[in-house]
């Protein structure tokens, strides 16, 4: 059989697979509804089974696409528009979350992955909550099933067969971008499990505290995906963009942004219901909102309404679909938790205002006015614009005047917000704690305007801050080894490995925070400290920036396997090393690529695009010297060991005891 | 100038007197020989000074023209300033502030130029006044909406925590340990 025919064939069972998949997940989410009303309380087990089965049907339904990006089947149309022949194969095979359409089959390929290990993971722990938790699940599968397959349905053939197909999007021919959507996606649909746990609780009236510690799991690693996925956005664009930049406050990044900042609100707050029995019905209008904004990233991007709120009417029937889709999701999750939310009154009071929980509120209002300032900065002038016909933008240099002093505050907060105890803190050892810490912050303002050059009012502010933080995460963690080796008479090296991985929770949480002052000062080094110039350079000439040398050795010609560029060659004078900026062209686009070259060291990224020839042999160079870049990066890793650490910690031995001891009385 | 004598003598030479004769002239000789011996000093006292001509500095325009132009949204972009954006509507707008950099206009005429043309839609950051004005006052509104809340909600949570126990009198510990005593028979 001709190989063409049997690839024709893979197609054909991938689409069905996935109308069977949409099917299935559809009796996933009516399972425990009608087990409910029949009365047949096993029926409800059909929404378990039902979950690795809408995964299967998904995998196959993905495969065969992925199977037709690999053979070049360009009778799919969405293979014809996103592949071509001379791609290499690595990115055929990621040409499949390369558009619109194979995005959101990426989306809903994921979510029955989570729905499945959620099944899986469940039936054990809460084997009587899982049905409805999946159901949720299920009617989420089906809501995208519904986009993809009678919308924007990547398996859509066309004819006649075109010989070759267009080609990926060049910005998306390159590593950081080929990983850059699935990881955010993982975090996006992640939400999705705390916000079935949030709603299977509101419906079944589930206990917070046996809820609780499930959904914190789930939540940090998706939180922990999202940080990936946003840290290698900014990664992407730092050297594929050729601006210097990594983070332009697009639409498109706020819209991956809004849910991270939540998100991060509701990684706090939820430990503030697990340990002390507050925030219930917060929490749970944390997990929607920032379920809901996952959902509202994904359709601001997908939808096209970004670039014009007019193209989101080019296609009338999808745009309707993705509006009606937010609004049912909206109004059915927000309608069950005002009806429902008040089921447990059974909240703990406050006893002092100087206290973590306390400052943990303080930390979900910032962070909650970050997010809507975001929201509002990216959907009010598409709103405008809809209703009244009136243009503005709103652009980077707003929300850095207006986040920049929000973040300052959520670092001071995140400085002395470990060292305030639960409950109640006693003021006078709070000071001596905060002294030295203090001292190093002012002196570090003291020294960045005495020695540096001057810069905005936020840089000294913001190094002192991080400075702060940075040594109350120091003296914090020498205070609790100290304390271990004189109680236990510990070396040292056993003394901090045990602190560690005695309270893996709280020292996690201490490396994430740890890693978001290094990326606090790569912030202020690249985005204050930075030196640019844009200079037309003949072979031979040599550029001064900051201390360091280029000479520009000239172009030569490259071709790529489905690009042509042009190479420019810098040598560092003081290194010897040489950085290679791009420019290229690739086959059917019209616009012009770059790649820039970097030098980077853990001090300094030195950043080089090459921008446009300028006559004779000399061509317009952008240079650039970006302080601490490399801190940034940095930072992401040492978020990730810490949340690794703390994902690795058990649940809280007295989530467990309270879980027997709560599921007696209700029986 | 005196770097001159470090120049290798032929292109010099070349490039002043292309004549034939002229090659074997004594003054050629002493040139060299003052250039290995130049070298020779170069390299024992100076041997780091690297021997290239002044670095490339940015003209000045370019630098005043990027200054303006990383305030305007290139039209045609998604919230690209033109300073950063490759499509040729931006490079024309680029174009368009050098010139009338060139021309004495100051950075607000320039700006205003482009707003007439365009609206308000070209600038990154939103005009304080009209339609604008709600995207600058929002995030303060909010802070202080949410803020009062998260305040009110402490506030109303607030319980001080119960005022020391009084120590039990030895009658009522007496009575505890009589009940206890009950209890375990």
């Amino acid at each position: 059989m001709p190989a063409n025919i049997l690839s024709l064939n893979l197609v054909e069972l991938g689409h069905f697979c996935a109308y069977l998949a949409m099917l299935v997940a559809l009796v996933q989410g009516l399972a425990p509804i009608v087990a409910h009303y029949l009365k047949q309380p096993r029926l409800a087990q059909l929404s378990v089974n039902g979950s690795v089965a809408v995964f299967a049907l998904t995998t196959i339904g993905g495969l065969g696409l992925i199977h037709a990006f690999v053979t070049s089947n360009f009778s799919v149309e969405y293979v014809a528009v996103n592949s071509n022949t001379l791609l290499p194969m690595f990115y055929k095979v990621a040409a499949l979350w390369g558009g619109h359409e194979g995005s959101l089959y990426l989306w809903v390929w994921v979510l029955t992955l989570y729905t499945m290990i959620v099944g899986w993971h469940g039936r054990r722990q809460y084997p009587e909550h899982l049905p409805v938790i999946l159901a949720v699940q299920g009617w989420l599968v089906v809501g995208f099933f519904g986009l993809i397959l009678f919308l924007s349905n990547p398996f859509d053939r066309l004819f006649p067969i075109p010989a070759d197909g267009h080609d990926l999007n060049p910005l998306l021919q390159d590593p950081g971008m080929v990983f850059h959507p699935p990881m955010l996606y993982l975090g996006y649909v992640g939400f999705s499990v705390p916000f079935a746990f949030a709603m299977t609780a509101l419906i079944t009236r589930w206990r917070s505290e046996l809820w609780i510690g499930l959904i914190r799991r789930w939540a940090l690693i998706a939180w922990g995906f999202l940080t990936t996925g946003i840290l290698l956005g900014g990664w992407w664009a730092y050297y594929e963009l050729g601006w210097g930049g990594y983070w332009a406050w697009d639409p498109v990044e706020n819209a991956s942004f809004m849910p991270w900042l939540l998100g991060t609100a509701l990684v706090h707050s939820i430990t503030v219901q697990d340990r002390r029995r507050m925030l219930h019905a917060w929490n749970i209008f944390l997990v929607i909102s920032t379920f809901s904004l996952s959902l509202l990233g994904t359709f601001l991007v997908r939808s096209g309404v970004l670039s014009s709120v007019h193209a989101f009417a080019v296609d009338p029937g999808r745009g309707a679909y993705i509006l009606a889709f937010m609004t049912i999701v909206l109004t059915v999750s927000f309608g069950i938790f005002m009806a429902r939310a008040r089921y447990q009154q059974a909240e703990e009071a406050i006893t002092s205002l100087l206290s973590r929980e306390s400052l943990f509120v303080w930390n979900n209002v910032m962070f909650t006015v970050a997010c809507a300032s975001v929201l509002l900065g990216t959907l009010y002038p598409l709103a405008l614009d809809a209703l009244s016909g009136q243009k503005i933008t709103v652009g980077a240099p707003y929300f850095n005047i207006v986040m920049v002093p929000i973040f300052l505050v959520l670092i001071l907060l995140m400085s002395v917000g470990p060292l305030v105890p639960w409950r109640k803190a006693n003021l006078e050892r709070l000071r001596t704690r905060l002294l030295w810490p203090l001292l190093i912050g002012v002196a570090a303002v003291v020294a960045m305007l005495v020695f540096l050059r001057p810069v905005h009012w936020t840089g000294p502010v913001a190094v002192g801050l991080a400075l702060f933080a940075l040594a109350n995460l120091i003296t914090e963690f020498s205070r609790a080894i100290r304390q271990r080796r004189i109680q236990l008479n510990e070396p040292l090296g056993r003394a901090c490995l045990k602190t560690v991985l005695g309270n893996r929770r709280h020292y996690g949480g201490m490396i994430v925070h740890f890693g978001i002052v290094i990326i606090a000062l790569g912030l202020v080094g690249s985005g204050l400290f930075r030196s640019e110039l844009s200079v037309n350079m003949a072979p031979g000439d040599v550029v001064e920036i900051a201390g360091e040398r280029l000479r520009f050795e000239g172009v030569t010609a490259l071709r790529g396997p489905n690009y042509d560029a042009i190479q420019g060659r810098l040598v560092l004078l003081d290194s010897g090393r040489m950085v290679t900026p791009e420019r290229r062209r690739y086959m059917r686009q019209e616009m012009p690529m770059t790649e820039s070259g970097i030098d980077s060291t853990l001090l300094r990224d030195v950043y080089v695009a090459l921008a446009e020839a300028s006559g004779g042999d000399k061509w317009a160079v952008h240079v650039y010297v970006n302080p601490l870049v490399r801190f940034i990066w940095t930072g992401g890793v040492i978020i990730l060991s810490g949340l690794f650490l703390s994902l690795s910690g058990r649940r809280r031995a007295r989530g467990n005891e309270t879980t027997e001891a709560a599921a007696q009385p209700a029986k | 100038m005196i770097f001159m004598i470090f120049l290798p003598p032929m292109d010099t030479d070349k490039h002043r007197l292309p004549s034939r004769e002229h090659a074997f002239s004594p003054f050629f000789n002493l040139r060299s020989s003052a250039f290995i011996c130049g070298s020779i000093f170069l390299s024992i006292f100076f041997i780091t000074v690297p021997a290239f001509a002044a670095p490339v500095t940015e003209d000045p325009l370019e630098r005043q023209m990027l200054d303006i132009a990383k305030d305007l949204r290139c039209a045609v972009c998604q919230n690209q300033p033109i300073s950063e954006s490759n499509a040729d509507l931006a490079r024309d707008m680029r174009n368009i502030v050098r010139e009338q950099i060139q021309a004495g206009k100051s950075r607000e005429e320039i700006i205003n130029y482009f707003v007439e043309r365009y609206g308000d839609y070209v600038l990154l950051n939103p005009p304080t006044r009209g339609p604008g004005a709600v995207v600058w006052l929002a995030p303060l509104a909010l802070l202080l909406v949410v803020g009062i809340s998260g305040f009110v909600f402490l506030r109303h949570r607030l319980k001080p925590s119960l005022p020391p126990v009084p120590k039990l009198s030895s009658e009522d510990t007496a009575r505890v340990r009589a009940a206890r005593k009950q209890n375990r028979a």
